[in-house]
């Protein structure tokens, strides 16, 4: 099969290995060796790495520059997009710019609302006018038109294609439940051509809704990551039971981390029988991990779920 | 406002909403007031605490009252069944704009009662007062024109 | 409607400072239906205006008047004898009725006593919620009678964000259900879900303020 982009993410996932990508959050502030340090930690843990676009709406170095030095110290970013702060021109204009920098992979995301980095410990901007000028089915579309036709939205060509590896989002548990996969089935339609899903906790929840997925054949045209959160303490797990939409921890879960005499290390333990378990559901081409704000976790984690060393492509 | 008046002295001048039903039939809180020395209070009396508005309970303070003191049925025993509740959410709306205006959220109250005797009602004024009387007079006082 | 709320007293007071004839205009539409400016508002908020400046030590003159539409300006008219008596005009209408009464009389400063919020309806006794964004390019037909625009936190055109809560509110505000779980809902009642399926292209916002000065013209009607 053709390549469409040539990334080593889409490789990867083209060979039929199972992928591994990882979450990197850039710093709230401009220091860029916040980023080297990361790209030293995780460097060859996983085939590419997410950059969030100023996550929970608080205000951080921007994906597109924190990209660029993962790029620039050789691993593969993901540049997360979000349609929050930025209308179609600003978007594409930004686009266009990631392309010429060497980015290749984006995921398209509708973004935390700017309300909700004042629920955290952290101020944010409650008070920003926000955008969502398109949202992140149309982004998807964006990127697609740029790629494959060289248009931009409003009509115009580009000089010559910028192809991206698109990426989104998928949130099965959260209701309306019935339509999540449908969204999923927009997503793909529209263009994307991986994804990575909200953090998975419950797998008999998530086969279930794979099942869904795959029945419908969209595990056929989309390559489906499984999102899967190191889960730091039970306390966390509570909190994300009750507060992150979409996210359902099984209250076994939560008791076992409690009850654990080393908590960090059955958090390892979990983690890798999630992503042992996820591994085996059909049309789950890879993992998506998270360690929020413990990203030196990540690759112990990695290694003893026996994902490393990660395949070299050709 | 004149910082020269003593507290003590002053005796506030209180105005009161009552429901009709709040208190016995053959009970007349004007007589009664005569026989207290030094209360000053007027009485009104409404077919139900509900009907007391916002604008009203503002005006009567904005025209000089010190104290207004609004008294209701229980909140059982109201015969428009919510009107003593919708009466104690005025008051509470009315109070709280009161404290914005920083003019003292006690010189406005609402109690509740059933078949009070002249007695318990003169007893719920003098309370108000004591509390109005904190407060000093009304910087309105004098202001309504006649 | 268009429904707003009293801007806080300390705001209106400050904003009163230097005069001391002052005429409150209330507006017996849309704002007195939302109990932000109409008669009973501007009879309540006058009486307090005036002791909130009094415990500031300071003495107005309020002279107040409900018009029937303060957006009209057959209506307007009515304050035409008032306003030589008044330096300043505090007005509780949304907006439109503030600029209608600075533009019919320039020579008073206006002022809003109202902060004008949105387009709602009156969904209980005391609780407003906002309806519609006034686009332009009305998507109704698509949404099954319910709109995302104006009722989703981020105005998606294409379907729910993954932040609808468990109990299908809002991830931005716990009290107000997900639009999208609500159009899901109405459009599976109807048997329609695959209306859904379509992907909706990204909006022409031109229609909308984003276009610039609205502006409406019918010939036919014009003198
Ligand atoms: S689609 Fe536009 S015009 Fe129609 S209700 Fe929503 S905001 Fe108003
Ligand atoms: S939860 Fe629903 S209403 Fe709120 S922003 Fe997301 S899609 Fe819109």
């Amino acid at each position: 099969m053709r390549l469409r982009v040539g990334t080593r993410l889409e490789n990867i996932l083209q060979e039929g290995h199972f992928a591994v990508t990882v979450e990197v959050g850039p710093p709230r502030g401009a220091n860029p060796d916040v980023m080297r340090k990361k790209a030293d930690l995780l460097r060859g843990c996983a085939d590419a790495f997410n950059v969030t676009d100023n996550q929970t709406a608080v205000v951080r170095m921007s994906s597109l520059g924190g990209a660029k030095i993962l790029l620039d110290e050789g691993l593969e970013p993901v540049m997360q997009m979000t349609v929050r702060d930025r209308n179609r021109i600003a978007l594409q204009s930004d686009l266009l710019g990631a392309w010429a920098l060497g980015l290749r992979n984006c995921l398209c995301i509708s973004g935390d609302h700017q309300k909700a980095g004042a629920q955290g410990k952290l101020k944010g901007h409650p008070g920003a006018k926000n955008v969502y000028d398109v949202d992140s089915i149309q982004l998807i579309s964006i990127l697609k038109n740029l790629g494959d036709k060289a248009v931009q939205e409003g009509g115009d060509s580009l000089d010559e294609p910028a192809p991206f590896f698109i990426g989104a989002a998928w949130t099965p548990f959260a209701p309306p439940e019935d339509f999540r996969v449908i969204r999923l089935a927009k997503k793909i339609k529209a263009g994307a051509d991986f994804i990575q899903t909200q953090a998975v906790f419950d797998v008999a929840r998530f086969k279930s809704s794979m099942e869904k997925a795959h029945k419908m054949g969209l595990t056929e045209k989309a390559a489906i990551l499984a999102g899967i959160i190191v889960p730091k303490s039970a306390g966390m797990l509570r909190y994300m039971n009750n507060n992150v939409p979409g996210v359902d921890v099984p209250e076994d879960l939560i008791k076992r981390l409690k009850s654990a005499k080393d908590t960090q290390t059955e958090a390892v333990k979990i983690t890798i029988e999630l992503i042992e378990a996820v591994r085996f559901i059909p049309g789950v081409k890879g993992v998506h991990l998270q360690a929020i704000e413990a990203e030196e976790m990540l690759p112990e984690i990695i290694k003893k779920a026996g994902l490393l060393p990660r395949p070299k492509i050709a | 406002m004149d910082s020269k008046i003593d507290k003590g002295k002053f005796e506030p001048e209180m105005v009161v909403l009552f429901c009709q039903h709040c208190m016995g039939k053959d009970e007349d809180p004007k007589a009664a007031l005569n026989k207290i020395s030094g209360l000053k209070a007027e009485f009104l009396i409404m077919p139900c605490s509900s009907k007391v508005e916002t604008s009203h309970m503002v005006k009567i303070l904005a025209d000089g009252a010190d104290g207004l003191l609004v008294v209701g049925c229980k909140t059982d025993r109201c015969r428009f069944l919510t009107g003593s509740t919708m009466a104690e959410k005025r008051v509470d709306y009315a109070r709280g704009l009161l404290d914005e205006i920083r003019m003292g959220v006690d010189r406005l109250r609402m109690e509740r009662g059933e078949e009070l005797s002249c007695l318990q009602m003169m007893a719920l004024v003098q309370s108000q007062a004591d509390a109005v009387r904190a407060l000093g007079p009304n910087p309105m006082k004098g202001a309504k024109k006649r | 409607m268009i429904i707003g709320e009293w801007k806080p007293i300390e705001e209106i007071v400050t904003m009163l400072d230097k005069h001391k004839n002052v005429l409150l205009v209330g507006c017996a539409t849309c704002m007195a239906e939302c109990s932000a400016g109409g008669e009973k508002e501007v009879e309540t908020l006058a009486p307090l205006l005036r002791m909130a400046m009094k415990v500031k030590g300071r003495t107005i003159n309020i002279y107040t008047k409900t018009l029937e539409r303060q957006c009209e300006w057959e209506f307007i008219e009515e304050l035409t004898p008032i306003i030589p008596k008044v330096e300043a005009v505090l007005s509780l209408a949304c907006g439109i009725g503030v600029q209608a009464i600075a533009e019919r009389f320039p020579e008073v400063r206006v002022y809003p006593g109202v902060n004008t919020t949105s387009l709602a309806i009156r969904e209980e006794p005391g609780l407003w919620a906002v309806r519609c964004e006034a686009c332009g390019d009305c998507m109704l037909a698509e949404t099954f009678g319910l709109c995302p625009i104006a009722r989703c936190a981020k105005g998606l055109l294409n379907g729910p964000c993954g932040g609808t809560r468990n109990d299908g509110k809002c991830e931005v505000d716990e009290n107000v259900d997900c639009v999208w779980k609500l159009i899901v809902e109405r459009a599976s009642a109807c048997g329609r879900i695959e209306d859904l399926m379509n992907i909706r292209k990204a909006k022409q916002w031109s229609h909308s303020s984003h276009g610039g000065q609205k502006r409406m013209l019918r010939e036919d009607l014009r003198p």
